[in-house]
């Protein structure tokens, strides 16, 4: 049980037309590419892309990818719209948010706040503060403390409704 | 340029088949290796939180954005380029969409007018040169070779 990487790394370069429909060109590369050596074939691509589209490029993303070769069995009456929120202070005075879907129950309070002292909340805390972990906000910016953290659900997707209604 | 954030995405699935996904900011000057590692010792502790289990992870660099620049004129993205490149005797082609393809590189010359895209014109070798000497490959991981052919699809 466990991750394996796909074959391949994934290079997405964007375009818009006049119309503001967009549409990608992906292209491939071998995993153990390094990232840095990705970016700079991407922007060398762009510029020759600029000469064949007449739609504009708008950005590339570059994405690897592992899949879990014998995933465990979810348990029973897991449901991924019941999410358990995080909310992060970072070092800038913002916040940044994860949330985790279909939280375990052990670490709710009654009115649905996460129970900060459990001590699955306590060993994410201190991992993702105090820990080695280089999980930062979109900005850059440290985590410093859990601000909040709560359940909350999101709706459900017509493809996630019980298959027997 | 590169974002400053990277993000890792972890997805679940819970008992229905249903999946979601937990997003993660990383600074962007990390190597893949780095995130990695961050990425699989942050689940280790997540896993205890969830009832759905880990299916997949992905690791995403995005380039800053930059001012948007306007599309030169009103050919649709939906009229693609499709450029397949060798990649050997025994292993697939590897096939490259570029939307919205110029007129200026299609073929004018019978049978090939008005689909075709001229191999000779320079941009597409251009184009095809930086594909192949630079590390492409088709999905299986299959080094791209020379640019086989070339024509516009519609996808609409």
């Amino acid at each position: 049980m466990s991750l394996v990487n796909l074959p391949t790394g994934q290079l997405k370069i964007d375009y818009r037309d006049a119309s503001g429909s967009k549409g990608s060109t992906i292209f491939h590369f071998p995993y153990a590419t390094l990232a840095s050596v990705v970016v700079t074939v991407a922007d060398i691509l762009s510029a020759a892309l600029n000469a064949l589209t007449d739609a504009a490029v708008d950005g590339y993303s570059i994405t690897y990818t592992k899949t879990e070769d014998t995933p465990a069995t979810p348990t029973a009456g897991s449901r991924v719209e019941e999410k358990g929120n995080f909310i992060w202070r970072t070092s800038n005075g913002r916040t940044t948010k994860f949330t985790i879907p279909a939280i375990v129950d052990s670490v709710l309070n009654p009115s649905g706040s996460i129970d900060k002292a459990n001590a699955l909340v306590l060993a994410l805390v201190d991992a993702v503060i105090a820990g080695d972990f280089a999980f930062a906000s979109a900005d850059g910016s440290d985590i410093t403390a859990l601000l909040e953290a709560y359940q909350s659900f999101r709706r459900s997707t017509k493809g996630e409704l019980p298959s027997d209604r | 340029m590169l974002k400053p954030s990277a993000m890792v995405e972890l997805v679940w699935q819970d008992e229905t088949g249903s999946t979601a996904v937990t997003q993660l900011n990383i600074p962007s000057s990390l190597t893949v290796d780095e995130i990695d590692a961050n990425a699989t010792a942050l689940a280790s502790i997540l896993v205890p939180l969830t009832g759905a289990t880990l299916i997949k992870q992905r690791i995403k660099y995005t380039k800053a954005p930059e001012p948007l620049s306007p599309a030169s004129d009103s050919t649709p993205i939906t009229r693609t380029g499709a450029f397949f490149f060798t990649t050997g005797d025994d292993t697939p082609d590897a096939v490259i969409i570029v939307p919205a393809v110029k007129d200026s590189i299609l073929d004018t010359t019978f049978p090939r007018a008005g689909y075709g895209i001229d191999l000779s014109n320079s941009d597409v070798i251009t184009f095809a040169d930086i594909v192949t000497l630079n590390g492409v490959s088709n999905v299986f991981g299959d080094d791209c070779g020379t640019l086989n052919d070339a024509y516009v699809q519609s996808r609409v």
